[in-house]
């Protein structure tokens, strides 16, 4: 890879992980639902610059869609913000696991080779056909059937409280 | 400046424990699903890139279907908390504030 493209992953990079911190984070609202959007943009960026058309696509959608559904979410009490030692130890172990895969990716012997993306293209969308509803069609039936079952829930307990809500004005 | 997989899997690592962040930081259990899709876009991150800088691995797109499906299974987790859990609340009641005028604070209660 040439260094324009280095340099460009590891921009999309910084982005990326100001967002995630920021959906760590900010309270809720219209701060938090930015910071998915940086995410979004980042992840998908990143996943452009390594040829993974696809995968940046869905990625720019799930997160998209994941800002939308819980940046926005009323708080339950009157700060939804950790501040007592379960969340301070949480954040140390959220440290400690960095520096393990870290230490891991660093001193793993990993196998440095490259594959030129031109081979199977950008966007790839046979490749991932082939692969998706061929070879790991089962995974893809599970992935979907969760993805049913929840819009199913979601849509009966929603009009279940939309009608509740009617009754009490 | 030369890109490997060894820095792809060190932004992979930091998304992924930002992702942990986010669900062990917040109070609110529903606040801390916002976690699932960061930690999951780390995931899929670190297989995209052993897929592209593993040149001995036998099908190239499987780091991209890897990917697409732990981002899918992030989506449908944060879809369930929010069916699961998000009614229970309701919708979001403005607060008066506590110094306001007491005719602001009767606007923010319920009208019966």
């Amino acid at each position: 890879m040439d260094a324009l493209t280095s340099v460009l992953f590891y921009a999309l990079a910084a982005v990326a992980l100001s967002g995630a911190l920021g959906v760590a984070l900010l309270p809720a609202g219209s701060l938090r639902a930015l910071a998915f959007v940086l995410v979004a943009v980042g992840a998908a960026g990143m996943y452009a610059v390594l040829a993974a058309g696809f995968a940046a696509v869905v990625a720019l959608v799930v997160l998209l869609a994941s800002g939308l559904l819980l940046a926005p979410l009323p708080a339950a009490g009157p700060s939804t913000a950790s501040s007592g030692r379960a969340g301070q130890l949480g954040a140390v172990a959220c440290a400690a696991l960095f520096a393990v895969l870290a230490y891991a990716a660093y001193r793993g012997g990993l196998f440095h080779g490259t594959y030129a993306a031109g081979d199977f293209g950008l966007f790839n969308a046979a490749a991932m056909g082939r692969l998706l509803f061929g070879r790991d069609a089962l995974a893809t039936e599970a992935a979907g059937a969760l993805l049913l079952l929840a819009l199913v829930t979601g849509g009966a307990r929603w009009a279940g409280w939309a009608v509740t809500a009617r009754r009490r004005r | 400046m030369n890109l490997t997989l060894v820095g792809i899997l060190f932004v992979a690592a930091a998304l992924v424990a930002t992702g942990l962040l986010a669900a062990a930081w917040r109070r609110d259990a529903l606040a801390a699903l916002a976690g699932a899709p960061l930690a999951a876009a780390g995931a899929g991150l670190a297989s995209v890139g052993a897929a592209r800088f593993g040149s001995t691995i036998r099908e190239p797109a499987a780091g991209q279907e890897a990917a697409v499906l732990v981002m899918l299974v992030a989506l449908g987790i944060g879809l369930l908390g929010v069916a699961v859990a998000g009614p229970l609340r309701g919708p979001s009641v403005e607060r008066p504030a506590a110094g306001a005028p007491p005719q602001a604070r009767a606007r923010g209660r319920r009208r019966r």
